[in-house]
């Protein structure tokens, strides 16, 4: 079910981009860079964008954005895209969420052989 | 004096406030249904979306049978202007009976699926299906342009999109879908009760909104709790419009099943009629994303578009395929539905409501605050 959009990173290497960059978002795996997210308004059932920030000079390789609401059990009805700006900041676009409730947007990020997942949750009324 | 008269405020406001059944998160839940109506913009798509010319053109086309290849059936139809431009029928009568209720045409615009599977991206792609369909209208578009030829419908065409002798049969066939999506664009439903109602509470008037009456707010706090029904039915035309297995059987038959969303995904993408493709006007290609981004599932397989709420009173019967009589047998639906039907892995929105009697009925009441539909001329 998780499908997501995949960008190609292979020459992204982080800086330390962490100034500004929104709430910080959990990882549940120990070791996972400090990350941060930015989200400025969810309209039901409309696209709206976020963007990702992994701090420090960490060398991403690869993200996967996808959302899920656990207590329906069903995710998002279209793909986001993902833009890398660089300097470990990444632009999402083209999320919806189609229903009120509880939503958690995934992050899986690839750092050499490693995949550090974290989730923010968004409530949307 | 000044005192006994902040007296009688408080009493009149608690009065009032009294009369209003729903709760401040209720309350701002209900301001998402509003306001109505929606602001009217262009189709960007239909380069003749808001011309009168051709609305009226269109609307002449949708009453008459020169749009079926042998003159048997109008849009009109099916989709009867007495009857909410829905049918009555339980599925529809094409040349034969086909997969799925009429569904009315009212608020059709800027939507970003049509249709029950959500077959089409654009109001004007949806009317076109229809024309060029063996079970419906039957027409080519070659036998299209000949029939709109030799119509007293040519010179009104022609002044709309110049001289069809010297169009292609598919442009003809595109531009008779696009008036017909410029009329079917003025088809809104009109402010109902629950409408007064929903603007007398946004500005906070409690007791010009305590004259809705009780059973219908009883029915809107179900609809918006223990009823789930605004998990899907949301915004100002109380449809998310996406896809959702209801617990309705898709089987036509012992040998036959209505996929639904899975096949309107895939008409979807071989279509050469979306926003994404040479018959669009828009030079900007504005909502291409959705077929691009769209996602296929397994799990769309039996799954059908939420319909709008509005002026549901007037479109018996329900349901994708009709199978339900009235706003009554909805309810009781979901209320008792049975969960063996729905798919296993799919989403896990709906349960057994366990709402009594008078909750069904005060949910009705509700729903018939949505609006009864006068029929049109």
């Amino acid at each position: 079910m998780i499908l997501a959009a995949i960008v190609s990173l292979a020459s992204s290497v982080s800086a330390d981009a962490c100034s500004g960059y929104g709430e910080p978002v959990v990882s549940e795996l120990q070791g996972a860079p400090d990350a941060y997210v930015i989200v400025n308004d969810v309209p039901l059932s409309q696209p709206f964008s976020l963007r990702f920030t992994v701090c420090g000079e960490v060398p991403v390789t690869g993200i996967q954005v996808d959302a899920m609401m656990p207590a329906h059990q069903h995710g998002m009805n279209y793909d986001p895209s993902v833009t890398d700006l660089g300097l470990g900041v990444f632009d999402v676009h083209g999320m919806l969420f189609h229903m009120p409730g509880i939503w958690e947007v995934r992050f899986d990020i690839t750092v050499g052989d490693l995949t550090f997942p974290y989730i923010h949750r968004i409530t949307l009324r | 004096m000044i005192a006994r008269f902040s007296v009688a405020m408080l009493v009149l406001v608690g009065s009032a406030r009294a009369d209003v059944l729903l709760s401040d998160n209720e309350i701002a839940q209900t301001l998402a249904f509003g306001p109505w109506p929606p602001q009217a913009t262009p189709d960007p798509s239909n380069r003749v979306s808001g011309d009168t010319k051709a609305i009226a053109l269109g609307r002449a086309l949708f009453d008459d049978p020169v749009l079926s290849v042998d003159g048997a059936m109008s849009c009109a139809t099916c989709h009867d202007p007495q009857t909410a431009f829905a049918s009555r029928q339980t599925r529809a009568m094409g040349r034969e009976i086909l997969a799925r209720n009429t569904p009315a045409l009212f608020n059709l615009r800027g939507l970003r699926w049509y249709g029950w599977g959500g077959d089409s991206d654009s109001l004007w792609a949806a009317s076109l299906l229809p024309l060029i369909s063996d079970v419906e209208m039957g027409h080519s578009a070659e036998s299209l342009k000949n029939a709109v030829r030799e119509s007293a419908h040519a010179p009104d065409y022609q002044t709309v999109f110049g001289d069809l002798l010297n169009q292609s049969p598919q442009t003809v066939l595109v531009n008779i879908a696009k008036v017909l999506a410029a009329y079917q664009e003025t088809l809104a439903t009109p402010r109902t009760s629950f409408d007064d109602f929903r603007d007398a509470l946004e500005r906070g008037d409690l007791e010009d909104a305590g004259q809705f009456p009780q059973a219908a707010q009883r029915g809107l706090q179900l609809f918006l709790g223990q009823g789930n029904c605004s998990f899907c039915h949301t915004g100002p035309s109380f449809s998310n419009n996406e896809f959702h297995d209801a617990g309705v059987p898709y089987f036509l038959s012992d040998t036959e099943v209505d996929p639904g969303r899975f096949d309107g995904l895939k008409a979807l993408l071989t279509s050469p009629y979306t926003l994404a493709g040479d018959w669009s006007d828009d030079p900007e290609r504005r909502g291409k994303w959705v077929s691009q981004n769209v996602r296929q599932s397994h799990a769309d397989f039996g799954t059908f578009r939420t319909p709008s709420l509005r002026g549901v009173a007037a479109t018996a019967p329900y349901m994708h395929d009709g199978s339900i009589a009235d706003l009554d047998g909805v309810v009781r639906h979901y209320n008792d539905i049975n969960l063996e039907r729905m798919h296993a892995d799919g989403e896990a929105i709906l349960r057994p409501l366990e709402l009594d009697e008078q909750q069904i009925s005060d949910l009705v009441s509700f729903l018939e605050t949505l609006g009864a539909i006068k029929p049109f001329k």
